[in-house]
């Protein structure tokens, strides 16, 4: 017969024993709102971990806190590796994708579709406040969610702020709040990039944008077409006012680090604006913003 | 290859619309207004990618990516989702200057590359004892799994030792000095 004396000392161990553990015991799997399930096995600061299903794929992700201020990160998605090292005090870093027998490769369509739904994932059913580990996972994953085919995946990726990154937090906001509808607009002109339609001072690649999180719809943005504001995407039209779906932010959408920058603007000036996500005339805007994505800290 | 656009000839057609109102408006009120570019023939058209471009891909939001006018078949808008028109503008947002940003130079190229290189450098230190270990353990799945990580960490050591000379090149031509420690990660030379 056991005592409530043996009861209360078996209790105190087990809770001693478990605020000893580094290590928390492996989640349930959470079903996201695509019917994904996103299992992390480890949720720590020297270690996060786990895998990711949806409609017969999967990704594994790890990303470890290798040695004081350098990460290790490896997913694996449709037998790619994806791999990079980063020292991210010193914002710099090694990218690298690869077969699983060494070769080169690039990502394609179902590649990123997969790892974006990840991102969502990660987005949407964890919190924004991860360990640091978390956090550069995150972000990384942000930048191969993304990644064109014409991209090189072996690279390295290095920015300060000020030389490769600059801040716009100020005009993520309109009347003075970085979220919620608008009375009146802090415009930033221009977004802008080149393409097969001219370099960047053609007024047809260029687009008068409200950043920030201020709507969210259907479509790539929310522009003007003369007599209203409609979710779509204009075709390199001249000068367009644009707005919505985190216009202007590090990663796809409104992602989980709230960065505001220069080149993550342009990006999204670039794909929302008559070229896809992932198109190759886009190239340069997403290099430019990959440091952005990385190093850049949150506006908020 | 043209641009594959989702639902481009729909959009043509709204978009046409629109700017047929607008003009009329226009009349109406006696307001300059102004029409979109793709009033004009739009160079997009007719464009096609280069031979070398990746094809235009769809990505997951592809399917949403149609023009949608605020009209039958777009979702309800709340009234007061309704955003001012575009000239409502904050004269008295503050925002700061956006300075231009300093230039990329070889020497801060070589701090950062130097950087990266030596952590990967001891990345593959540890790699190659864990093969070891894995190899100790009869893990051969996971053995041979390491040592392709390996051999591409060592290719992008090779590498990034290249970008570093390539850059080191560019400052002797350029009339520079190299300092004998280096650089460090924002360029500084190592003393």
């Amino acid at each position: 017969m056991i005592t409530r004396a043996a009861l209360v000392i078996v209790l105190v161990a087990s809770a001693a024993a478990c605020a000893g553990s580094s290590e928390p015991s492996s989640q349930e799997p959470i079903v996201t709102t695509e019917g994904a399930k996103l299992s992390v096995d480890s949720m720590t600061t020297e270690r996060v971990a786990g895998t990711f299903a949806l409609a017969g794929d999967t990704v594994s992700f790890a990303s470890v806190l290798a040695e004081p201020g350098v990460y290790e990160l490896t997913l694996k998605v449709h037998g790619v590796t994806l791999d990079s090292t980063i020292a991210f005090d010193d914002h710099t870093s090694s990218f690298d994708g690869f077969t699983a027998t060494g070769e080169d490769t690039a990502l394609r369509d179902a590649d990123r579709t997969a790892l974006a739904s990840l991102y969502r994932a990660i987005n949407e059913q964890l919190p924004k406040a991860l360990p640091q580990s978390g956090i550069v996972l995150r972000r990384a994953l942000g930048i191969w969610s993304e990644n064109p085919e014409s991209v090189r995946l072996d690279r390295t990726i290095f920015g300060d702020e000020g030389r490769g990154y600059t801040m716009v937090c100020s005009y993520a906001k309109c009347d003075g709040s970085y979220t919620g509808g608008c009375s009146a607009w802090n415009y930033y002109s221009y977004a802008k990039h080149d393409c097969q339609h001219g370099d960047s001072s053609n007024s047809i690649n260029q687009q008068i944008a409200q950043l920030g999180d201020h709507y969210s719809g259907t479509g790539d943005e929310r522009y003007y077409n003369g007599s209203s504001w409609v979710w779509g995407e204009p075709d390199h039209w001249s000068h367009p006012h644009v707005t919505g779906n985190c216009f202007g932010r590090s990663g796809n959408g409104c992602g989980g680090d709230t960065q505001y920058t220069v080149d993550a603007t342009n990006h999204d000036g670039c794909v929302r604006n008559g070229h896809a996500l992932a198109s190759g005339y886009c190239d340069d805007e997403f290099t430019s913003a990959s440091d952005d994505e990385l190093y850049a800290p949150d506006c908020y | 290859m043209a641009e594959q656009r989702p639902g481009w000839v729909p959009a043509a057609v709204m978009v046409g619309a629109a700017i047929l109102a607008v003009v009329v408006l226009a009349v109406f009120l006696g307001r300059n207004v102004q029409t979109p570019a793709m009033a004009e023939p739009s160079p997009s058209v007719a464009s096609s990618s280069p031979p070398d471009a990746a094809p235009e891909t769809t990505p997951a939001i592809a399917e949403s990516a149609k023009p949608i006018d605020a009209g039958a078949d777009a979702p309800s808008i709340d009234a007061d989702d309704e955003p001012p028109p575009p000239w409502m503008v904050d004269e008295d947002a503050g925002n700061p200057e956006i300075k231009p940003e300093l230039a990329q130079t070889p020497e801060w190229k070589i701090g950062k590359t130097q950087r990266i290189l030596d952590v990967v450098g001891r990345r593959v230190a540890r790699t190659e004892k864990e093969i070891e270990a894995l190899d100790a353990q009869g893990k051969k799945a996971e053995a041979d799994e390491k040592r392709v990580l390996l051999s591409r960490l060592k290719k992008r050591m090779d590498v990034m030792k290249k970008d570093i000379a390539g850059y080191e090149k560019q400052i002797v031509d350029d009339g520079g000095v190299l300092p004998p420690h280096g650089f460090a990660p924002d360029g500084a030379p190592l003393l």
